[in-house]
């Protein structure tokens, strides 16, 4: 009988075990807090500070690139770059679009990036996805996808 | 010993429980999904959408936040230059939840365009939520490759 009960108990802390991952919700206050200091960390210019606000395991479609960033090295790497390509970098949003679903936030919509080069002010308009996980007190951001503004419909 | 073997059926029962876990129904969903678009059945890649969800396609200039939008998006994309076709190359699918899955990576589209084939490699990135009993594509974002 009592080993019974350990196999039991086996079972058990295997069965919960598939139920950790479960993350509190993300609530639309938050993920609005968190888009704003996204856009004030950006401001920063500062490949560390912008890539802190990815969870350890996110995924990046940066505007500017063609191969897909899924870790943090590779994340710190883009923003070395669009940093270096768009000198004085800044974002502002548009309409930002925020649904909650169960315990993942969307915020989807569009942005300008503005930067200066030659003592020229250019901007690129964009379209963004942030998706959203609570991680410890923090909204994380773990998929980010950013694309130029299509130029012409196809 | 039938209390053994009624452990051993629970432990059977769960490895496939794990076996079937969100990521594979999230990806079932991609796979209706690729199949929907090759049959060029607007109706079958529609109804894969949550009636909530939020839609960026690679030509959209605007969100399209309707399932009356999604459904021109692809009366427009979908029955022109037939045959078509996306395969979803690599990618990567990550469980942020035991209700939601992240599935982004690399696709080529392909269609025949004035007789002449045609393909285009685009990024696109689905979150796949479980809504009710069902799972949904609750988002949806696909880019071209920029220049």
């Amino acid at each position: 009988m009592q080993t019974h009960l350990g196999i039991a108990s086996v079972v058990l802390a295997f069965s919960t075990g598939l139920s950790v991952q479960t993350a509190t919700a993300c609530p639309r206050e938050m993920v609005a807090a968190a888009v704003e200091r996204w856009t004030s960390v950006f401001a920063e210019n500062n490949p560390d500070t912008i890539t802190a606000l990815y969870s350890k395991d996110a995924v990046l479609w940066g505007t500017l690139s063609p191969t897909l960033r899924s870790d943090p090295a590779a994340l710190k790497a883009y923003f070395v770059g669009a940093f270096q390509a768009l000198p004085k970098a800044t974002v502002k949003f548009g309409e930002q679009l925020i649904r909650v679903y169960g315990d993942t936030a969307i915020d989807t919509g569009y942005y300008t990036f503005s930067y200066t080069k030659d003592g020229e002010t250019k901007s690129i308009p964009a379209r963004y996805s942030f998706t959203f996980v609570k991680d410890g007190n923090d909204c994380k951001i773990v998929d980010h996808h950013s694309s130029a503004v299509p130029s012409a419909p196809r | 010993m039938r209390a053994l073997v009624t452990v051993v059926a629970l432990l059977g029962l769960l490895s496939s429980a794990a076996n079937a876990g969100p990521k594979e129904d999230a990806l079932a969903v991609l796979e209706q999904w690729t199949k929907a678009f090759a049959a060029s059945d607007v109706d079958g890649i529609v109804k894969l959408y949550a009636p909530d969800a939020l839609f960026v396609g690679t030509a959209s200039k605007a969100v399209v936040v309707k399932p009356e939008g999604i459904r021109s998006y692809f009366e427009n994309a979908l029955l022109n230059n037939r045959p078509r076709g996306a395969a979803l190359n690599n990618y990567e699918a990550m469980v942020v939840s035991d209700a939601a899955v992240v599935i982004t990576g690399l696709d080529t589209v392909t269609g025949v365009r004035d007789g002449q084939p045609f393909s285009a490699n685009g990024r696109v990135t689905f979150v796949v939520a479980k809504r009710g009993s069902d799972w949904q594509i609750v988002h949806f974002h696909r880019s071209a490759m920029p220049i």
